[in-house]
C-alpha cells in the first residue's frame, strides 16, 4: 500500500504564504475557509537558542483518521483502483482513506454536511463550506484531481523556495521516503493525539521544537462530536432524495 | 395588457440602471418611471432629477465610493461567497444567455451586469421562454437582486435610484410568481 | 404570457413607455458559437488556455503564465519556461486574480465633485478626462512656466506618461518614490564605486554560490523577490554561513549563524570598524585591491581611529561577536555576498556612506565578479524604440530643486521632497499641477500631513490608478489605468543570474473602460498637441524591439513568451575593468569629493531617541507590496493587519500585553490607529517594529481601510541625504498610548556620549 505524504523544510521556508494562496486559487476555496494555511511561531527563545519559524499546514491523511470514523453516512461499498490497474472494493463512508494513495477524501454527492467531520479533525484542516447552498465538508486532496494529470499539488508547484516535498513514503527511492528516514523529522503530535499525520516537517531543532510546542494538538477532538443525530441523518437523507426527484 | 409593454419595463428598468446620459434622464424617461410606478402601486416622491446630481449619485452608489457605501450591480458580487467580479454570479449568468444563443455585447462591464440581466429577462418574456425565464429567476437572478437590494436601502440611498431598486424587485417577484402559477 | 392582467397598465403608462424607444437596445448579439458545457470541464486550473506575461504585483516582475478559461482569469502561475523562477510565483503573484477582479477598482475616468480628499466623484468620457488633463497641464504651464508641473511615477505603468512631462520641459519629469525613498542612496553609492548600478531595481549578488552571506538591516524572506529568495535559500542549502546585522530577530536573522542586533543607526560604525579590522588584521584581498581598487592608502588612513572597542559601545555589539562575524566572512573570501542592501533610506545623513562601506567591504574582500560575490550584469540585446517625443528646449529654473541642493540627484530626478516643498511653499518656483502614475504618494513619502497640505495648494492634480488609493481621494481627475494582467508593455529584459526575455501581453481583456498606459499616454499627448509616440499600439513598437533580438511576437509566443539566454557574470580578476573613470574600483570617491562630500565613508550619528519613545523601525509584509496590496481579498485574508514588535521586557515594566490594542504617538504628538502589540524578545528594548504599508486612510479601499496603523503617518520627522535628496525614514521616534493616556517607555540601552539625544521641537504640530 502507497502513503502519499509531504515533508516540509522549515530551512527552506520563508513564510511567504505563496502556498496557501496557490492552493485557494486552484480550488476556489472562497475566504475565509483554507485548506492550507501559514503560521508563524516567535521570535522566542527555546532551549535551543531563539527561534522565529513557521507552521505550514494542511490535511496530514492521517495513518488513523479519526475524521472518517465520526462520519453518520452508512457505508457503501466502492471501488478503488490503484495507478497500475489493481482494484479494491470497500465499504466507506462519506469520507474515507483511499487504500491505494492514503490520501484522505470525501466523496462530496454522499456529505451530508453535517459538520461531524469539521470537528473531529484535531488539525483544524476541514471546513463546511455554508457559502454553498447545500453545505460540504472540504478539505485538501492533495491534488488528486492534478495528480491524474501528472502534474504536483498546487501547493508544492508554486513554493518558491522549494521547501516542500512530495511523494510517496512507500517508494524507498523517493525523496520524501529519503527525508523522513534520515533526517529525524517532526510529525505534529502528542501523547493525547497521535494518529499518524503524514505531513512531516524538518529543519533546525529550535524551529522544531518551537513548532511542536506551539502547534502541536492535545485535544481528541473526535471524542467530543456528538453521536451523530440520527434526525439530522434523515433530514439530509430527505433533502437527498427531494433533490434527485 | 401584452408582452410588449412587460418586456418594456424591463428594458425601461435596465436603461435606468445605466450611467446617466441624455436619454435615460429625459422628460419622457422619467414620466415613463412615474407612470409605470404607479401602476405597480408604488409610492414616490421624485421629480425630475438633475442629470449631474444622478451622475454623481450613480458613481457613489454603483462605480466607486470612497465610504464603501455602494452596492456593486453584479451578480458575481453577492454569489459564491467569493466577493469578487467574475466569479461565479458571472459564470451563471453567462450559461443562461448561452442557453439561447446570445451574448452580451457590453463595452467592458461583466456579462452578469444588472441592466444586462434586466435586459436578458424582457427576452425571455418576449420570446416567451417561460422554463427558461422560471430558471433564471429562481437560480440566479432572485438569488442575488434582494441582496443587492437590501444593500441599497440600507445605505439610503437617491431616492431615483431606490424607486428603481423597488420598482424592479415588485415587477420581478410579480414575474416570477406569474410563471409559476402559469407553469404549474 | 397569457395572464397578464398580473400587472395592470395604466393607459398614461403605456402612453410613456410607447413614448421611448426601448426595444432591444444592443445588450446582446448572438454568441458566434454556443460555449461548451461547462459541466465536462476539467476542475481547478485544469484544461486552461495559458498565456504568457509579466507580473507586476511587485517590482521584481517575474514571468508568469495567465491561466483563462471562457474569458476569466481562473490562476497565474510562473512562466515554466522562465530560468529565475520557474512555475512559482508568491502570495502576491497567486493573487493577481483579485486585483483584477477586485469591485472597488477604478472602472471608468472619474471627475472629482466633492472637496479633495473626500472621495466625492462622477463618472466622465475618456475625452472629457483627457481634454481636462490636456487644457490644464498647458494652463499651468502658460501660467507659471514648466516647471510647474512635476509627476510622481512607478513601475512600467508610468514610463510612458513621462515622456509628456519631459517633452513639455520641466525639470520634475522622474520623481520616483522607488528612488528617493527607497533604493537612492545605495544605488549612488555602489555606481561610484563600480561603476553600475550593483543595487537599485536589482541586486547583483551571487548568493546562489556564496560560502558566506553578509545582509545588514536586509531582510529577505519578508521581502519577498522570488529568484532573490530563491538564489539566498539555494545558498544556504548549499552550507553558506550567515551573518545577519538587524535590530530586530527576522526571519532571515532565525537563519543566520550569527545575529547582531545592532543599536539602530550605527551600522557604518560597524562597517568602519570592520574595514579598520580586516585591513590592520591583513584579511583583506591584498593583490585584488592593488591591482583593482583605488584610493586604498586614502582608506587605510581614514579608517584608522575607527576601532572594534570604538564601535562596540556606540553598536551596543560585543566586540568577540563583531570579530567572530567578521572572521566567518573573511574566512571564505571571495566567494561572499556582501549584500549591497535596497531600501537604504534611513537616516538621512549617512545613508550613502554606508552602502559605500558595505561596497568598500566586498571589494576588499575580493569578492567581485567571483562565484559568490557581486557580479556584472548581462545584458540582452533588444531593439531601440524611438518614441519621437520632441523635447521643448527646457529652460533652466534660476534655482534648481535637483541639483542646485543635492549634487547627485539630478541623475535620477527631482527629490520628492523639494517637490512638497516647492509646491507648499511656492519656493524657488510655484509648482502647481501633479500628476501620479503608479504611486500612492500619500503612503509612500514622509510627511503625509506635508503632502495632504501641498496638494491643496495645487491648481490640478491627475493620477492613473488601478484602485481608489488616498492619492485618487484627493484627485480632480482619476484615469483607470489597466492592470498588468489587460495590457502590453515594453519588451522585458533580465539581466542577473539567469537572463531571459519576455514579454507583457494581455492575459484577458481590460475590465470596464480600463485602458493601457500607452493607450492613455498617447492619447493625451495627442490631446496636449505634442508630438510625442511614433507609433500606434503596443504590438507596433514590441514587434520593433524583438526584431533586434531576431524574434517576433509570434515567434517569441511559440517559444512560451520567454526565451533564456547564457549569462556572464564573473570575470577575470586579473583583466578586470569597471566603469568608473580609471576602470578600478573607488575606495575613495573622487566625484563626492568635488562637491566638498566625503569621499571615504565617516560615522555620523543619527540622534537617539528623545526619553520616554522608541525608534521606529518598518519592514515587509511577506504578503503584500507597500500599500498596494492591502485591498486584494485573498492577500488580506492572508494578513490583514499589522502589528507592533515590542520588546518583552520593555513591555513588561509598561505594563503592555502581548496582543494588546493601542495607539503610537510620535515624537511630534501625532498619533496612529490602533495596532496589537505583539511581545517578543526578538526586538532589541530602544527600538519599535512594524510592516509598511496598512493602516489605509481611504475608505474606497473597503478591505484595508483602518486595518493597522501606517508607519507612514507616523514619519513626520525627516532629514534629506546631502548626496542626492533622498528622505530618511527611520528617524522617528513612537510611544505608547493607552485608553488616550499616553506612556512613556523605559530606557533599557542608553546611547554612549558619541549619539546626542534627538531633541523634540518646541511646538509639537500633532493634532489629536
Amino acid at each position: 500500500m502507497s502513503q502519499l505524504a509531504m515533508v516540509i523544510d522549515l530551512n527552506r521556508c520563508v513564510g511567504c504564504h505563496a502556498c496557501a494562496i496557490a492552493c485557494r486559487a486552484e480550488w476556489a476555496v472562497p475566504v475565509p475557509y483554507r485548506r492550507n494555511w501559514v503560521k508563524r511561531a516567535g521570535p522566542e527563545k527555546t532551549p535551543k537558542g531563539m527561534s522565529f519559524t513557521f507552521y505550514p499546514g494542511l490535511c496530514n491523511h492521517c495513518d488513523h483518521p479519526m475524521c472518517i470514523t465520526v462520519c453518520p453516512v452508512d457505508p457503501e461499498e466502492r471501488t478503488f483502483k490503484s495507478k497500475d490497474g489493481k482494484m479494491k472494493k470497500m465499504a466507506v463512508r462519506a469520507t474515507f482513506k483511499d487504500p491505494f494513495t492514503g490520501v484522505v477524501l470525501i466523496d462530496k454527492e454522499r456529505c451530508i454536511g453535517c459538520g461531524n467531520c469539521v470537528e473531529a479533525c484535531p488539525y483544524g484542516a476541514r471546513y463546511l463550506n455554508e457559502e454553498l447552498d447545500d453545505p460540504k465538508a472540504d478539505k485538501c486532496t492533495f491534488c488528486v484531481e492534478r495528480l491524474e494529470h501528472n502534474l504536483e499539488p498546487a501547493c508544492v508547484r508554486t513554493c518558491i523556495s522549494g521547501a516542500r516535498i512530495f511523494g510517496d513514503l512507500s517508494d524507498k527511492n523517493s525523496e520524501v521516503y529519503r527525508l523522513v528516514s534520515t533526517k529525524n523529522p517532526l510529525r505534529l503530535t502528542s501523547k493525547e493525539v497521535n494518529i499518524g499525520p503524514n505531513v512531516y516537517y524538518i529543519g533546525k531543532e529550535k524551529d522544531l521544537f518551537l513548532v511542536k510546542k506551539t502547534f502541536a494538538p492535545h485535544e481528541r477532538k473526535w471524542e467530543n462530536v456528538k453521536a451523530p443525530s440520527r434526525r439530522r441523518v434523515i433530514q439530509a437523507a430527505i433533502k437527498g432524495l427531494t433533490k434527485a426527484i | 395588457m401584452n408582452r410588449q409593454p412587460l418586456s418594456h419595463i424591463l428594458r425601461l428598468m435596465a436603461r435606468g440602471f445605466s450611467y446617466p446620459d441624455k436619454e435615460n434622464t429625459s422628460k419622457a424617461f422619467f414620466l415613463a418611471v412615474r407612470q409605470v410606478a404607479d401602476s405597480l402601486g408604488i409610492a414616490h416622491d421624485v421629480s425630475a432629477p438633475d442629470q449631474d446630481e444622478l451622475k454623481e449619485a450613480y458613481t457613489l452608489l454603483f462605480i466607486n465610493e470612497p465610504s464603501g457605501r455602494w452596492a456593486p450591480p453584479f451578480s458575481s458580487v453577492y454569489i459564491g461567497g467569493h466577493g469578487l467580479l467574475m466569479a461565479e454570479g458571472r459564470e451563471q449568468a453567462k450559461s443562461f444567455y448561452e442557453e439561447v444563443g446570445l451574448s452580451p455585447a457590453t463595452s467592458g462591464e461583466p456579462e452578469d451586469y444588472l441592466p444586462v440581466e434586466l435586459d436578458f429577462v424582457a427576452h425571455l418574456v418576449d420570446t416567451e421562454s417561460k422554463g427558461l425565464l422560471l430558471r433564471f429567476l429562481k437560480e440566479h437572478l432572485l438569488k442575488w437582486f434582494p441582496c443587492f437590494h437590501r444593500r441599497l436601502k440600507a445605505i439610503g440611498p437617491h431616492p431615483y435610484y431606490m424607486l428603481l431598486a423597488d420598482m424592479t424587485s415588485r415587477l420581478l417577484n410579480l414575474i416570477h410568481q406569474e410563471v409559476i402559477d402559469e407553469t404549474t | 404570457m397569457k395572464r397578464r392582467n398580473f400587472l395592470k397598465l395604466s393607459a398614461s403608462a403605456c402612453a410613456a413607455l410607447a413614448a421611448l424607444d426601448l426595444s432591444n437596445k444592443g445588450f446582446f448579439k448572438a454568441a458566434s458559437a454556443k460555449a461548451s458545457n461547462g459541466k465536462n470541464a476539467l476542475p481547478g486550473s485544469l484544461g486552461s488556455k495559458d498565456v504568457p506575461s509579466v507580473c507586476e504585483m511587485c517590482f521584481w516582475r517575474c514571468p508568469i503564465v495567465g491561466k483563462v478559461k471562457d474569458g476569466r482569469l481562473v490562476k497565474i502561475e510562473g512562466n515554466p519556461k522562465s530560468p529565475a523562477n520557474g512555475p512559482r510565483v508568491c502570495a502576491r503573484g497567486n493573487s493577481g486574480v483579485q486585483l483584477l477582479y477586485d469591485p472597488d477598482r477604478i472602472k471608468y475616468p472619474l471627475k472629482r465633485t466633492g472637496q479633495r480628499g473626500e472621495g466625492k466623484w462622477a463618472r466622465i468620457s475618456w475625452d472629457e478626462a483627457l481634454d481636462e488633463v490636456a487644457h490644464n497641464l498647458h494652463k499651468a504651464k502658460n501660467k507659471y512656466g514648466p516647471h510647474a508641473l512635476a509627476y510622481f511615477d512607478h513601475g512600467a505603468s508610468a514610463e510612458f506618461m513621462r515622456d509628456i512631462f519631459k517633452t513639455l520641459g520641466t525639470e520634475n519629469y522622474t520623481n520616483e518614490p522607488a528612488f528617493f525613498q527607497c533604493v537612492g542612496p545605495a544605488a549612488l553609492a555602489y555606481l561610484k564605486t563600480y561603476g553600475y548600478i550593483t543595487t537599485g531595481t536589482r541586486q547583483y549578488v551571487d548568493m546562489k554560490n556564496a560560502k558566506a552571506m553578509l545582509l545588514i538591516g536586509t531582510h529577505i524572506g519578508e521581502n519577498i523577490h522570488v529568484s532573490h529568495v530563491r538564489e539566498f535559500i539555494q545558498g544556504l542549502n548549499n552550507g553558506a554561513k550567515l551573518v545577519v546585522v538587524d535590530p530586530r530577530f527576522s526571519v532571515a536573522a532565525a537563519k543566520a549563524d550569527i545575529h547582531l542586533p545592532i543599536r539602530p543607526g550605527t551600522d557604518t560604525a560597524l562597517l568602519l570598524a570592520w574595514i579598520n579590522f580586516i585591513i590592520t588584521e591583513g584579511l583583506y584581498d591584498k593583490e585584488f585591491v592593488e591591482r583593482n581598487c583605488s584610493g586604498f592608502d586614502e582608506l587605510k588612513k581614514s579608517v584608522k581611529k575607527y576601532t572594534l572597542n570604538w564601535a562596540s559601545p556606540i553598536c551596543d555589539l560585543p566586540v568577540e561577536d563583531m570579530k567572530r562575524a567578521i572572521l566567518l566572512i573573511a574566512k571564505n573570501r571571495p566567494h561572499v555576498s556582501i549584500h549591497p542592501g535596497r531600501h537604504s533610506t534611513w537616516y538621512g545623513k549617512g545613508d550613502t556612506s554606508r552602502h559605500q562601506a558595505l561596497a568598500i567591504l566586498a571589494a576588499l574582500f575580493g569578492a567581485v565578479g567571483v562565484k559568490g560575490g557581486l557580479y556584472f550584469p548581462t545584458p540582452v540585446k533588444k531593439g531601440n524604440l524611438a518614441f519621437g517625443c520632441v523635447k521643448e528646449e527646457p529652460e533652466t529654473p534660476d534655482e534648481s530643486i535637483s541639483e542646485d541642493y543635492y549634487p547627485f540627484a539630478s541623475t535620477f530626478g527631482s527629490p520628492t521632497s523639494r517637490i512638497i516643498e516647492a509646491t507648499r511653499t511656492g519656493k524657488p518656483y510655484p509648482i502647481r499641477l501633479w500628476g501620479i502614475n503608479g504611486v500612492n504618494i500619500i503612503q509612500t513619502i514622509p510627511n503625509p500631513y506635508h503632502t495632504m497640505e501641498a496638494i491643496k495648494k495645487l491648481d490640478f492634480i491627475f493620477c492613473e490608478e488601478i484602485l481608489p488609493t488616498e492619492t485618487a481621494l484627493w484627485s480632480d481627475i482619476v484615469l483607470p489605468g489597466a492592470t498588468y494582467l489587460e495590457r502590453y508593455d515594453t519588451v522585458y529584459t533580465f539581466d542577473l543570474l539567469t537572463p531571459y526575455l519576455t514579454v507583457r501581453q494581455p492575459v484577458v481583456k481590460p475590465m470596464f473602460e480600463a485602458r493601457s498606459s500607452f493607450w492613455i499616454a498617447r492619447e493625451l499627448a495627442k490631446r496636449a498637441g505634442l508630438k510625442c509616440f511614433n507609433y500606434n499600439d503596443e504590438v507596433e513598437f514590441i514587434e520593433e524591439e524583438l526584431k533586434g533580438a531576431g524574434l517576433t511576437l509570434k515567434s517569441l509566443n511559440e517559444k512560451g513568451g520567454l526565451v533564456a539566454y547564457k549569462a556572464n557574470p564573473y570575470r577575470d580578476p586579473k583583466k578586470l575593468k569597471v566603469a568608473t573613470e580609471d576602470g578600478k574600483i573607488g575606495l575613495a570617491i573622487g566625484d563626492f569629493e568635488d562637491e566638498d562630500l566625503d569621499p571615504i565613508p565617516r560615522f555620523i550619528p543619527t540622534p537617539a531617541p528623545p526619553k520616554g519613545y522608541v525608534r521606529l523601525v518598518y519592514g515587509r509584509s511577506p504578503v503584500h507590496t507597500f500599500s498596494r496590496t492591502m485591498n486584494n481579498k485573498w492577500l488580506h485574508n492572508e494578513i490583514p493587519e499589522n502589528c507592533l514588535w515590542l520588546n518583552d521586557k520593555v513591555a513588561q515594566k509598561a505594563g503592555i500585553k502581548d496582543g494588546e490594542e493601542v495607539v503610537l504617538e510620535n515624537q511630534d504628538g501625532y498619533r496612529s490607529w490602533p495596532i496589537k502589540v505583539k511581545v517578543t524578545a526578538g526586538i532589541r528594548p530602544d527600538t519599535a517594529y512594524m510592516a509598511h504599508g496598512f493602516g489605509s486612510r481611504s475608505k474606497a479601499l473597503t478591505k484595508a481601510y483602518k486595518q493597522g496603523a501606517s508607519d507612514q503617518f507616523m514619519i513626520t520627522e525627516y532629514e534629506d541625504d546631502p548626496f542626492m535628496g533622498a528622505s530618511s525614514h527611520r528617524t522617528n521616534f513612537i510611544r505608547i498610548v493607552k485608553a488616550g493616556q499616553a506612556i512613556n517607555l523605559p530606557e533599557l540601552c542608553p546611547p554612549p556620549k558619541e549619539i546626542p539625544r534627538f531633541v523634540a521641537k518646541k511646538n509639537r504640530t500633532g493634532g489629536k
